[in-house]
């Protein structure tokens, strides 16, 4: 799924009717938020449980 | 003559204590200088100065019959309008809690009340605590007593701005990704978040369950160990508090840091306004000559610190918020609207490994302890900028605000740590910068060491905005 139509069901599940600048400004920090958010997808996993098993061993 | 509203909270409880000054005396004291400053400050939600004058005359005649109960004894203190208080206006900023009157008092205000502690008032704060400016349209912006345009600090703005201008003792914050630390620093004053679980949050409005930490934000080193000390305790209404013993005062003993390292990671250096950065350097010469032990570390995983705040903070706050954004979302300040609708987009999948990826963080910031004691770095990247600027400038590249604002304190929202900030100078504006220290969960003792020792060498206390 795009971003464009990520962002329009999360507005519709959420009954975000706004304003097109609000709409506009959202669709900004959304997009900001989610590249944040896409970061920690750098990180492997190696170890699928416990939770605390996370391991960065290639980068660290 | 001393003006005694600017005097520490430590020395005010030895006058007290020993019938010099009287509680009314600077109950009085303060009602005076917030009659002169608060219509330039707007620190203050909520005022309750007639509640704290008549507490006062009974709280005089209670210590002129010998019933001294402790330093907080008599002290006017300010609660960030968060934390609830029975019977008192409690808006968490907000005019949609505007006739909000809690019942109940929160953990924290009945441990104050307990102490013998004077309440002056509730003070302003970002909406929701949802932001590190100290912006309010409701109860308008919070000012800087350094400099009235520039901004505070947030989310605890208003804390920050009473106690550096001398309208209260003490105030209490919370700090969820530097709301007590942030203000603190740009106002030139001391502001501690102790280790995650040492002050209960029962009866403060949430704005991330897991990253929150309420802190006290004073004049000195040890009056926010004072004030943590009268709050901490294991508290059954919060099931994330711990029993932990008070802080020991003993590191007012001595100077002497000559056995503690203290770590300097480099992650923290970097993309820092180069007047601060002078500042921190002369800080890091005056621990060495304190005897202190210099160590440089790094610590990779700090690029990662804004990503993983934003993944549980987010979701977290848009979670507590959710039936005000269904329903009535255009009472919201439009900033943290978008801040709350955006923590929509983070999935349950990205929480959770964000959640996952904290603690392989944690290890890796628990391991610099092992060769150090604590861990400093600047509080804040820059200087207080103007109220309502969106964007700073950091050696020729743009930040956003509030990005560059929260960028050093997250790590230790996310670990817990214990993390105070202290006063190291000025710029050439005139603008306070702030130290950060931080220690290993539950070692309050270790960095209030530091800090203290720091403190009386510089004397950086001694300095008070004109307003």
């Amino acid at each position: 799924m795009s971003f464009s139509e990520e962002f329009i069901t999360i507005c519709q599940r959420y009954n975000i009717s706004e304003d097109h600048d609000y709409l506009n400004a959202l669709e900004r920090h959304a997009r900001a938020t989610m590249e944040s958010a896409k970061l920690l997808e750098e990180l492997l996993l190696t170890e699928q449980s416990p939770a605390t098993m996370y391991r960065n061993s290639e980068k660290e | 003559m001393t003006d005694l509203t600017l005097i520490s909270l430590n020395e005010q409880s030895q006058l007290i204590k020993t019938k010099a000054i009287s509680p009314t005396d600077l109950v009085e004291a303060y009602a005076n200088k917030i009659s002169e400053t608060e219509s330039t400050l707007n620190s203050f939600i909520t005022l309750t100065l007639d509640q704290a004058k008549t507490k006062s005359l009974q709280t005089t005649k209670q210590i002129a019959s010998g019933n001294y109960i402790g330093p907080l004894h008599g002290i006017p203190v300010a609660l960030k309008d968060l934390f609830d208080t029975a019977g008192i206006k409690t808006t968490s900023g907000s005019k949609i809690y505007d006739a909000r009157i809690p019942n109940e008092d929160s953990t924290v205000a009945s441990k104050l009340n307990q102490a013998g502690a004077l309440l002056l008032g509730k003070l302003n704060m970002h909406p929701f605590a949802y932001g590190p400016t100290g912006e309010n349209e409701d109860y308008g912006h919070m000012h800087n007593p350094w400099n009235p345009n520039k901004l505070t600090g947030g989310s605890s703005g208003g804390s920050g701005s009473s106690v550096s201008a001398g309208q209260c003792t003490a105030a209490l914050g919370s700090d969820t990704g530097g709301s007590v630390r942030i203000p603190a620093a740009l106002c030139g004053i001391v502001g501690f978040k102790p280790s995650y679980g040492k002050i209960s949050k029962y009866g403060v409005t949430p704005l991330s369950w897991s990253l929150d930490h309420p802190g006290p934000l004073t004049r000195t080193v040890e009056d926010s160990v004072l004030m943590i000390n009268a709050m901490s305790g294991h508290d059954p209404k919060d099931p994330a508090s711990i029993a932990t013993n008070p802080i020991s005062l003993d590191f007012m003993k001595s100077n002497d840091i000559s056995n503690i390292r203290i770590g300097v990671p480099q992650e923290f250096l970097e993309n820092i306004d180069p007047e601060m950065s002078k500042l921190i350097q002369d800080a890091i010469l005056v621990l060495q000559n304190l005897g202190a032990e210099i160590k440089t570390l790094n610590f990779p995983m700090h690029k990662y610190s804004e990503s993983i705040s934003n993944c549980i903070l987010m979701p977290e706050a848009s979670s507590y918020h959710k039936s005000i954004l269904k329903d009535i979302p255009e009472q919201i300040y439009e900033p943290v609207r978008l801040r709350l609708h955006a923590g929509l987009f983070i999935s349950a999948e990205q929480y959770v490994t964000a959640q996952r990826i904290r603690q392989v963080y944690i290890e890796q910031l628990s391991a610099l302890f092992s060769e150090v004691d604590v861990l400093i770095g600047p509080t804040e990247p820059i200087f207080a900028p103007d109220i309502l600027s969106n964007s700073v400038e950091i050696n020729g590249s743009k930040w956003n605000t509030s990005a560059a604002l929260t960028s050093l304190n997250r790590p230790y929202n996310i670990s817990g740590m214990p993390a105070i900030t202290v006063p190291c100078g000025f710029s050439s504006d005139h603008l306070p910068g702030g130290l950060q220290i931080a220690g290993k969960l539950f070692d309050e003792y270790t960095v209030a060491k530091v800090a203290y020792a720091y403190q009386e060498a510089c004397q950086w206390k001694t300095l008070h905005p004109s307003i």
